[in-house]
């Protein structure tokens, strides 16, 4: 278990995985101030973005390695689904689309349960 | 939110944010906060590594990697790999902001500190609505804004979510992911769907053969799938 690392140990940790995580930042930054906006260039690392964000989000909702894949893939299947149907519906708005999915699985997690 | 007539940025970047992009990682880290008591992380190392991190996929890296205590190397290498996705939307969401040519580092890597897709994400749908010179501070204020309601619910969630029910714990994690699902549909260009859509298949799929090079090899593979086909190639700047 984590408590059986030392404080130190613990320290070193935190800095490396913070390090790791900035150096991708940095690479970002550095990138950047040779891509100006709504040039070829900039459009295809915003697909490679959407692409990875997308991906892993996906990923988050139909193969989750969190507790919610302890709900059934049908359920969040109906949830997203439902969501989808109100995005589209409601002109676009994020507010009741996402609300629609959540309660939608929530819904029906607790008919599942009783 | 404001348009053009906006006078006060980071007010309207803290409104933009408070709903459902703070509700969202209020929730997302809630679980994440249940996640590191459960398995005994002490609370300080929880917030500093929110904080430091600052990444949903690279926490929970962070987090398997602390309770297998894998080596030092291992954990550079997954966590580097996990944050792959920062270099494109740092990439993307600088020029954006920028009101004169070249790097500010300061100003610059603050914000791509403070970035997370949620913000990110934002920054793609929305910036036209906020005027240019405006931006920054608007996009700083807003990503403060879901970071403190990020650690709040880490907090909250470290304390407290194992005291909801059963049936509706999971069902928090829902909410961030679909949120930028959604988010991501309105943004309203060709490629972008067409790059969202071949991710949604090779990233996942990839992703089961190898967690670091599939995620690496599935978003490079999809983005440049939906940005051939768009046909982004054979046009000019600003079309």
């Amino acid at each position: 278990m984590i408590g059986e690392i030392s404080p130190t140990d613990l320290l070193v940790l935190l800095g490396v995985a913070f390090a790791a995580a900035f150096l991708t930042r940095l690479a970002g930054v550095a990138i950047s101030g040779h891509i100006q906006a709504d040039t070829p260039i900039f459009h295809w690392f915003s697909c490679v973005g959407q692409a990875l964000v997308g991906g892993l989000m996906v990923r988050a909702i139909f193969f989750p390695s969190t507790p919610l894949g302890d709900t059934l893939l049908l359920d969040r299947i109906l949830a997203v689904g439902g969501a989808i149907v109100v995005f589209f519906l409601f002109r676009h708005r994020l507010l009741p689309s996402t609300l629609a999915g959540v309660l939608t699985l929530a819904a029906l997690s607790i008919w599942r349960d009783l | 939110m404001n348009t053009p007539g906006m006078t006060r940025p980071s007010w309207a970047g803290l409104k933009a944010a408070l709903g459902m992009p703070a509700t969202g990682l209020f929730c997302a880290l809630a679980s994440f906060g249940a996640l590191t008591e459960a398995v005994g992380m002490e609370l300080w190392v929880m917030i500093a590594s929110v904080l430091l991190i600052w990444s949903m996929p690279t926490l929970m890296a962070f987090n398997e990697m602390m309770v297998t205590m894998s080596g030092v190397w291992a954990m550079v290498i997954a966590i580097a790999f996990a944050n792959v996705r920062n270099i494109p939307m740092v990439v993307t969401a600088i020029p954006m902001v920028r009101t004169r040519p070249g790097i500010r580092w300061g100003a610059d890597i603050t914000l791509a500190q403070l970035m997370s897709p949620t913000t990110w994400v934002h920054i793609l749908a929305t910036s036209d609505r906020v005027p240019l010179e405006m931006r920054r501070r608007y996009f700083v204020a807003f990503s403060i804004t879901v970071l403190t309601a990020a650690l709040l619910g880490a907090v909250v969630g470290y304390f407290g979510v194992q005291s909801l029910p059963k049936a509706l714990q999971p069902t928090l994690l829902l909410l961030t992911p679909l949120y930028l699902v959604l988010i991501m549909l309105s943004v309203r260009r060709l490629s972008s769907y067409l790059a969202f859509a071949a991710g949604a298949v090779a990233v996942p799929a990839l992703m089961t053969w190898s967690m670091e090079w599939g995620l690496a090899i599935g978003g490079l593979g999809a983005g440049t799938v939906g940005f051939l086909l768009a046909g982004e190639h054979k046009k000019k700047a600003g079309e």
